[in-house]
């Protein structure tokens, strides 16, 4: 790179002091971590319900990030960012051990660019035009920016549906199409409780996302990052009736709300970890062990679309997978045998770690 | 006798008989199962390519798995690196090796428009737009 990687935040920065009026803010727990997001235009208007489960703290609390968020209407003046920032891949970043972590990552399908400084616990996320914000982003706000962030904290992003019962949870891992998600939905709408369906955050229990009172307990924490659950269009029909909000473009997007079935959780103790894959009958099998498929279901689709992470997240993964039971849930054709299957396994499970 | 050992640029999980291996630079992703993880896992443990290939009909595939694998970057000459403990060894019939190569990210970073920008106008207006 030949470019000063601070100089393009400097860049980015001007933009943002250039845009007009006067910016939005809230400010939130993720992770037990202070996330603020200030917005110019929009975008933050519609990056926000599927955060919105996340505790709001008084504005003036020190937060361990910013994000800015805006739009190129918004301001008057242009960022210049040299495109070869953006051929870095890989776990690669521009920082150093003096400067700390810098992340660039551009966004082709939406024209957004997305950066994070650790060194002053800052992000930027700028989008060419408002209008081509896509359904996805809604869904999953900010992953990247997220995942680079979270991650140097101890906080791995995990593909993958948290369920629990009584503060115990499980998180079940697996490619899209593999059931997770009308899972996690049919198992929430039975009263089991919900922590997420697409991405969640697991780490150590120590980590400062444990409440307090479980910090001694060790093992791992599972914590909730968004509320929503997305369906293929063909699954969406079986929850038609209690839909939150309607079809965007490919899959259906659901926000859990708490008031159908079981409650929307920000932590869990985690208790164990279940590769979900479709079965060939009628009946919901478990086979316990497995580790190694399980972090076969869990990482390639994890990295698939969080870029910087990979390397750290492997490891964690592996140590975790190593300490907690695991197996592999064949989803049957009976629905009410899906949720058992899922109840029996968080109950099981918890029984172990208890 | 050529021995090897994984490049410092990758990081790898072995569980259970599946290895899962990441290019840290390019951000490519590996997975392997069964004896294709034992062979990696032993390769990078310092056995000889040589001595292991011995535990290899023919229709297993072993060199050309091997040099796949070694084209692929997921080993490297091990030089005068001591041999670490090799992992044990599977059960169950061999079958012909193979690994899974996932470039998504790759994918999505060579369809990056980005390439430069004006420098009157900055992003996203490009160099001669």
């Amino acid at each position: 790179v030949t470019v000063d990687p601070r100089q393009v935040l400097g860049e980015l920065q001007a933009s943002w002091d250039m845009c007009r009026g006067t910016p939005v803010a809230t400010t939130i727990v993720v992770g037990g971590l202070v996330l603020r997001l200030e917005g110019h235009g929009s975008i933050l208007a519609r990056l926000l319900p599927a955060l919105s489960h996340h505790p709001v703290v008084p504005d003036g609390t020190p937060p361990d990030l910013t994000v800015k968020i805006w739009d190129l209407t918004m301001t008057g003046q242009r960022p210049i960012v040299p495109g070869e920032l953006f051929q870095l891949q890989g776990d690669d970043d521009l920082g150093s051990a003096e400067t700390g972590e810098i992340r660039f990552r551009y966004d082709w399908p939406q024209r957004v660019i997305q950066a994070w400084d650790a060194s002053t616990r800052t992000a930027w996320w700028v989008a060419e035009q408002p209008d081509t914000i896509e359904w996805w982003e809604e869904a999953a706000p900010l992953r990247p920016v997220l995942a680079w962030w979270l991650t140097a904290h101890g906080r791995y992003l995990a593909h993958g549906a948290a369920l629990a019962i009584d503060g115990r949870a499980v998180l079940l891992v697996g490619p899209g199409g593999s059931g997770k998600s009308t899972t996690a939905l049919r198992a929430q709408r039975a009263g089991i409780d919900f922590l997420g369906d697409d991405y969640c955050l697991v780490g150590p229990a120590e980590t400062a996302m444990a409440p307090a009172a479980r910090v001694e307990s060790g093992g791992y924490h599972v914590g909730s990052l968004y509320r929503t659950v997305k369906l293929r269009p063909v699954d969406g029909p079986a929850f038609e009736t209690q839909l939150a909000r309607n079809e965007h473009g490919r899959k259906i997007v659901l926000s859990i709300d708490g008031e159908r079935g079981g409650r929307l959780l920000c932590g869990a103790d985690l208790c164990g970890v279940a590769a979900v894959e479709i079965g060939s009958g009628a009946t919901t099998h478990f086979e316990p062990g497995q580790a190694g498929r399980v972090l076969r279901a869990l990482a390639p689709t994890t990295f698939e679309q969080l870029p910087g992470v990979g390397g750290r997240s492997l490891r964690a993964f592996g140590t975790m997978l190593r300490s907690l039971p695991t197996g592999v849930l064949r989803l049957g054709d009976d629905p009410d045998g899906v949720v058992a299957a899922v109840r029996d396994r968080i109950e099981a499970w918890s029984a172990v770690g208890a | 006798m050529p021995t090897y050992r994984a490049p410092d640029a990758i990081a790898a999980e072995v569980l259970d008989g599946e290895a899962i291996v990441i290019d840290l630079v390019s951000g490519a992703y590996f997975s392997f199962s069964g004896w294709s993880s034992w062979v990696w896992e032993s390769l990078a443990s310092g056995v000889d390519r040589d001595a292991l290939a011995g535990s290899f009909e023919p229709t297993h595939g072993f060199d050309e798995f091997v040099d796949a694998v070694v084209a692929a970057g997921l080993l490297v000459p091990r030089g005068d690196l001591a041999p670490v403990p090799p992992p044990p060894r599977p059960d169950g019939p061999m079958s012909r090796l193979d690994y899974d190569r996932f470039d998504d990210m790759a994918d999505m970073i060579q369809l990056d428009p980005v390439h430069d920008v004006s420098r009157e106008t900055g992003w996203p207006r490009p160099v001669d737009g």
